[in-house]
């Protein structure tokens, strides 16, 4: 029963992600030719193996006096010629309405609905945001005040499930000319459909906290964000501290433009004795360790010609094991209404 | 245990369904018929009529009172008469500044409605011409014909008018102020040509701080943009930290004079008073880009360029006033001297 609700969710997304695209507009398309180190994100013995990446953007807003609907669409295909385990299509759809209650209150409520389906593994999954939240300004600077849940399923497993309400409470404020200043801070409570070591099912409590500071010179754009989180577990070997640095700037250069995206951290877990079984199933949702180039040049005013190149340590599904991978990529981006 | 998690689970996958519908729907609305959004556009510009009016009394109700102020307080040693006309005079000012910012809300949220609905009637109108062209091209009776020639026939009178229409209200933006009477001497025309000088000075001086925030507005909305593109793909695709909390999300969208004036367009049809054109380059240039959310940049570049044309605009009129009023100063001496 449970698994039809969730297929049934997976189904009327795609649905609702072919109707979005009718009436969404401006669209992005995306086709690339990458190379993956590590496709398998093997810990040792990696297979390096070429895909062609596929993706479409969609975006609508619509206004209605003081009240603003937002949709997007997100699609995304992977194909490994030699390699089909790793084929897949990931699913995101975006929907939200805003209300200006005052001309300093505003209220919101949003959901994303995400599925990562994969052509021949069995670790599909999908996951559901939805929630509440209110914005309100005072003394020139701007309060945010959101609850979350966040729930995830895998189709072919429960161990992975979880259930995660949260909390956030973020503040921005402008210091000086041109740099922003932001913190945000977030508490959850993640449930697990495994159990515990302690008895009862695994919960972990995650407050984290980051501090953002977002500068415009010239025609440079840096945003930096310094992140602390910690993770108490009532399962042994679980909990951790986490610090993380984040970093993204672009830089326009005459035709050109240079992006780039990067994270660097360290994880420390509390206990000696480490988790035996996987942390995740999907070795890909675990960003430690990156660092993102992307160089550009705008062929016309709708087609765009895309260099990337990308490196990541990640933390693999075993805790405190690293995989590493190196991503090439040239593809080409075309923008229309 | 678990049940509930996956009642909840299922739950909460059909509401962010049910949301989704809800936003499809609200797009799906913006269609609808022509006669009911040119009756609402009737409305809504007869309304922005009368508060352009009722606006414009009270500003004159405003300078009067700011005159007589300053000759209350342009004495020395006010009595207790004068003291307390000057306090009522205060009270009244500000209840007449309130009522007026009150007012320019109002007729910023009638400007977007219009807008909007004209940008909707248009387009309605359009689509349903080309419609009924390509049905009259496959209509097989006259009496068919005759019928769908006799409804492209109302709507392109009817697209006709409503732009003619709305024409003639953006052609009101300009009050050039005092005009040149025929009993003028050439003293009392230069000191106008002045006047006009000074006030295109203005304009222009704000026109370039307008212009010099819409390229720094561009360059900053163009790269914000590419860097959010760059991290949507990443996400989409590579590693994506979906463990719960995502704390990176930007606070944007409630600056008290951002949303005052975004959530309301500005409109080249509010031609009361040209001091009205400084307040809104003013009130513009105030808003932080930051604070905006994205959906609203677009806006507001728009109307900065909307602003800083019309700005340009009323400083070129002025220029040319001005050379007018110089003319017939000079030929107003010359016929005097003869």
């Amino acid at each position: 029963m449970n698994r039809a609700a969730v297929k049934f969710s997976a189904l009327a997304l795609h649905t609702l992600a072919a109707a979005v695209c009718a009436f969404a507009s401006p669209h992005r398309i995306q086709a690339a030719l990458e190379w993956d180190s590590n496709a398998e994100e093997a810990l040792r013995e990696s297979r390096a193996a070429h895909n062609l990446r596929f993706m479409l953007h969609s975006k609508k807003h619509l206004r209605r006096s003081s009240m603003l609907f937002l949709g997007a669409l997100q699609c995304g295909g992977q194909f490994y010629p030699d390699y089909s385990l790793e084929h897949k299509m990931i699913n995101e759809l975006s929907a939200g309405a805003l209300m200006q209650l005052s001309p300093r209150t505003r209220i919101a409520l949003e959901s994303t609905l995400r599925s990562k389906t994969f052509f021949r593994r069995d670790i599909d999954y999908v996951l559901c945001r939805f929630g509440p939240s209110l914005t309100h300004a005072f003394y020139g600077m701007e309060t945010r005040a959101g609850i979350e849940w966040e729930l995830l399923d895998y189709f072919n497993s429960r161990d992975y499930d979880a259930s995660t309400p949260f909390v956030t409470l973020a503040l921005g404020r402008r210091v000086g000319g041109n740099l922003m200043v932001r913190s945000c801070y977030a508490r959850a409570s993640r449930r697990f459909s495994r159990e515990s070591s302690a008895g009862g099912y695994q919960r972990d409590r995650i407050d984290r906290l980051d501090f953002e500071f977002d500068l415009l010179w010239r025609r440079l754009l840096l945003n930096l964000s310094l992140r602390a989180e910690r993770n108490r577990s009532n399962s042994y070997g679980y909990s951790y501290t986490r610090g993380m640095i984040l970093f993204l700037f672009a830089f326009e250069l005459k035709d050109f433009l240079l992006r780039c995206y990067g994270a660097g951290g360290s994880k420390r877990y509390d206990d000696d004795l480490l988790p035996f079984a996987p942390l995740e199933l999907d070795s890909e949702r675990e960003e430690s360790n990156f660092l993102i180039l992307d160089l550009s040049r705008d062929l016309s005013s709708g087609l765009t010609i895309l260099l990337r190149a990308a490196w990541y340590r990640n933390e693999s599904p075993w805790a405190a094991l690293y995989y590493e991978k190196t991503l090439l990529n040239i593809g080409f981006e075309f923008r229309f209404e | 245990m678990t049940m509930p998690l996956k009642r909840r689970m299922r739950l909460l996958s059909q509401l962010a369904v049910l949301i989704a519908l809800c936003g499809l729907a609200g797009t799906a609305a913006a269609g609808g018929d022509p006669e009911r959004i040119a009756a609402d556009l009737k409305r809504s510009l007869a309304q922005l009529d009368s508060l352009n009016r009722s606006l414009y009394r009270v500003m004159v109700g405003s300078d009067s009172l700011a005159n007589e102020m300053k000759g209350i307080r342009s004495d020395d040693g006010l009595n207790i008469f004068e003291r307390r006309r000057l306090e009522s005079g205060l009270r009244q000012s500000q209840a007449l500044s309130e009522r007026q910012d009150g007012m320019l809300a109002e007729q910023n949220r009638l400007l977007t409605l219009t807008r909007n609905l004209s940008a909707r009637l248009d387009s309605l109108i359009s689509a349903r011409l080309d419609s009924l062209i390509q049905r009259l091209e496959a209509a097989g009776s006259g009496d068919e014909k005759t019928a769908l020639v006799d409804q492209i026939r109302r709507l392109t009178g009817m697209q006709r008018r409503w732009r003619i229409d709305l024409r003639a209200r953006s052609q009101q933006v300009f009050d050039p102020g005092p005009s040149v009477e025929l009993d003028d001497m050439p003293r009392d025309i230069e000191a106008k040509a002045d006047f006009y000088r000074d006030r295109e000075e203005i304009y222009r001086q704000k026109a370039d701080e307008l212009r010099q925030r819409l390229d720094k507005a561009r360059i900053e909305t163009r790269l914000r943009g590419r860097l959010a593109e760059m991290v949507d793909d990443v996400r989409l695709f590579d590693q994506r930290d979906e463990s719960g909390i995502e704390a990176r999300e930007a606070v944007t969208g409630t600056d008290p004079q951002n949303r005052d004036y975004l959530w309301s367009e500005s409109d080249k049809m509010a031609g009361i008073s040209n001091t009205l054109a400084i307040r809104r380059a003013d009130r513009l240039l105030d808003i932080d880009l930051h604070l905006l959310p994205d959906y609203d940049i677009e806006t507001y570049l728009l109307q900065l360029q909307v602003e800083l044309d019309d700005l340009l605009a009323a400083a070129d009129s002025l220029a040319k006033i001005v050379r007018a009023c110089e003319l017939q100063a000079i030929r107003l001496r010359e016929s005097l001297k003869r």
